[in-house]
């Protein structure tokens, strides 16, 4: 029915300058009939197409999420549990992590790119002040809590200063496992080439602070990157300049510039990668606690390096030392022992029962 | 009167005590079945190969855990099978009787323990350390020889129980998983039945031997 009729539009529409032009009174009063008809039904189509955009809308229309103070709009089509659970788990783990302060959080709602209406969220009393984050999340993602978390962890880096914000690793407010993570730093840490790395690997405390971009030297590139290394990070580039080609050539001097001036070369101010340097804030969270690794992207003086003893109350080398056996231990501080404590327990628990089945004078 | 419940004891457990002292003595010995010199390998195999050390420790408490789930069973099989007439024949009261089992079974217990030692120390011998890493077979017997003890008690306490006291622990169980359930169903996040599985085998639980490094090799 709905077919015929739009079909019957559209022959009238084609039709009708022939129709007219020649037609009786009569016929022209019924093509004029027909004309309204049409007129009509288009705006009947145009009411539906616009109450079904509304009923879209309405069910995209954002509904708010909250967890202590993490704060997340989602499109309205997220189920209760769905909505619970996400920011429940992304609030978890960012409590577990610590890097991101409460004030922060505070101050921020995500927003998720597929929610209408967040207008009204915004404006309600609690969320007033907050600032929007985008949150590029598809629904039903399982990664969805880790992703949140993510993304305000990212937000909370851009919000640094410069030094902070070069440092901090892309990677961190990932979900971080000791076997999977932990792991992959100390590959890196071993694979590494870079004549820092080599000797951080080696045990030079030196080494593991140039490595890590927490030296404090004037030149850090010259610092951290030998012109050897500069070459054999280059040998495979594609795109030859002429600075390249001194560079390539003997000319010390180019290579520096050439990485100062355009780091899109691959070469990074920090040879360390992300990796590492994730491994290095996992490290001060599980040996000096969340609010130290807080205070040292809080603190806003000096190099990351003095940040960074600032925060932890030890000098930069002891702790790149003991970062450095953290990580090629893969993140294991303990040794295999068994603790007085745990000792104590098994032999109280094993005495307990043994006395509870020898206490009993029934036979069965 | 002790050698005569510890001879019984060892003709009803006589195979499981050698079966027993067998794995016990080769697990330590598979950590090294990959080879011995290590002192000159480069770190990523070093690390691969810590990583096969701790797989194969996380066997150990497994192997404490059967350990005495048969030798806690099996040292009242053969009053059960008997009816408890040999031991109500025997002029000593029920809890001094029970102490001699105890005894008797938890020195057959330290046969596989010692096992365990000699296997952990051969391996040790056997290979070539790089620096920074270290073996730990002391260690690793004496938690084997903990955890095994407890598991021993526990389930020689359990075996020792009456059918009241055993319908009791059913019971008890059963009403955890039920608890589960409706707890489930009215939407509930609490668990009844993990709770009480962390809070056994969780420091200070009982069971708290039982987790934690096993590893004979490590860092």
């Amino acid at each position: 029915m709905c077919r015929y009729r739009w079909s019957l539009l559209v022959a009238m529409f084609v039709a009708l300058p022939g129709l007219l032009h020649g037609q009786s009174g009569a016929e022209r009063a019924r093509l004029r009939g027909l004309l309204a008809r049409a007129d009509s039904l288009w705006a009947l189509r145009a009411a539906q197409d616009s109450a079904a955009a509304q009923l879209v809308r309405a069910g995209r229309r954002a509904r708010l999420w909250t967890d202590g103070d993490v704060a997340v709009a989602l499109w309205g089509g997220v189920s209760s549990g769905a909505g619970d659970s996400l920011v429940a788990v992304a609030a978890s783990q960012l409590r577990e992590f610590g890097l991101v302060p409460v004030r922060f959080m505070r101050g921020i709602v995500m927003i998720e790119v597929n929610a209408a209406d967040t207008a009204a969220l915004r404006a309600a009393p609690a969320m007033r002040g907050r600032q929007p984050v985008l949150l590029d999340w598809v629904p039903g993602d399982f990664a969805g809590a880790a992703k949140v978390a993510y993304e305000i962890t990212r937000a909370y880096g851009l919000s640094l200063d410069s030094a902070a914000r070069v440092w901090l690793p892309s990677s961190a407010g990932e979900s971080w496992e000791l076997n999977r993570e932990g792991a992959r730093a100390t590959r890196w840490l071993v694979e590494e080439r870079t004549t820092s790395g080599t000797r951080c690997l080696a045990g030079e405390a030196g080494g593991c602070r140039r490595w890590l971009g927490l030296d404090d030297a004037a030149q850090p590139l010259s610092a951290r990157y030998s012109t050897a290394d500069i070459r054999r990070l280059l040998a495979t580039y594609r795109y030859s300049n002429a600075r390249l080609q001194a560079c390539m050539g003997g000319d010390d001097g180019s290579c520096y510039k050439l990485v100062e001036e355009n780091l899109t070369v691959g070469i990074n101010p920090i040879p360390a990668p992300d990796d590492a340097r994730n491994s290095l804030l996992h490290y001060v969270r599980a040996t000096r606690g969340a609010e130290a690794l807080q205070r040292v992207f809080e603190d806003r003086q000096g190099l990351m390096g003095a940040r960074f003893a600032r925060a932890t109350g030890q000098s930069v080398d002891s702790l790149v030392l003991g970062w450095r056996a953290w990580v090629l231990s893969r993140g294991r501080p303990e040794r295999v022992r068994t603790p007085v404590g745990e000792a104590v327990t098994a032999l109280l628990s094993a005495g307990l029962l043994t006395f509870l089945a020898t206490r009993r004078q029934r036979w069965q | 009167m002790f050698r005569q419940v510890l001879s019984q004891q060892w003709v009803s457990l006589r195979v499981a005590v050698l079966v027993f002292v067998v794995i016990s003595f080769a697990v330590p010995l598979l950590t090294v079945v990959y080879g011995g010199g290590l002192a000159d390998t480069d770190l990523p195999r070093v690390a691969m190969w810590l990583d096969g050390s701790e797989r194969i420790g996380v066997l150990l408490p497994g192997i404490a855990l059967m350990l005495g789930v048969f030798f806690g069973l099996g040292v009242w099989q053969p009053d059960q099978v008997g009816k408890h007439v040999y031991a109500l024949a025997l002029p000593v009261s029920r809890w001094r009787y029970s102490l001699l089992r105890f005894t008797a079974g938890a020195l057959l217990l330290a046969a596989p323990v010692a096992a365990l030692g000699v296997g952990s120390f051969v391996a040790t011998w056997a290979v070539d350390l790089p620096s920074g890493v270290h073996a730990y077979p002391a260690q690793l017997t004496f938690r084997f020889a903990l955890a095994s003890l407890v598991c021993f008690a526990m389930m020689f306490a359990l075996a020792s129980a009456t059918r009241r006291v055993a319908l009791w622990l059913f019971g008890a169980l059963g009403g955890m998983l039920l608890a589960d359930l409706l707890l489930a169903a009215f939407g509930s996040s609490f668990d009844v039945t993990p709770t009480v599985i962390m809070a056994l085998v969780m420091f200070p639980g009982p069971l708290s031997i039982l987790t934690g490094r096993w590893a004979l090799f490590d860092v």
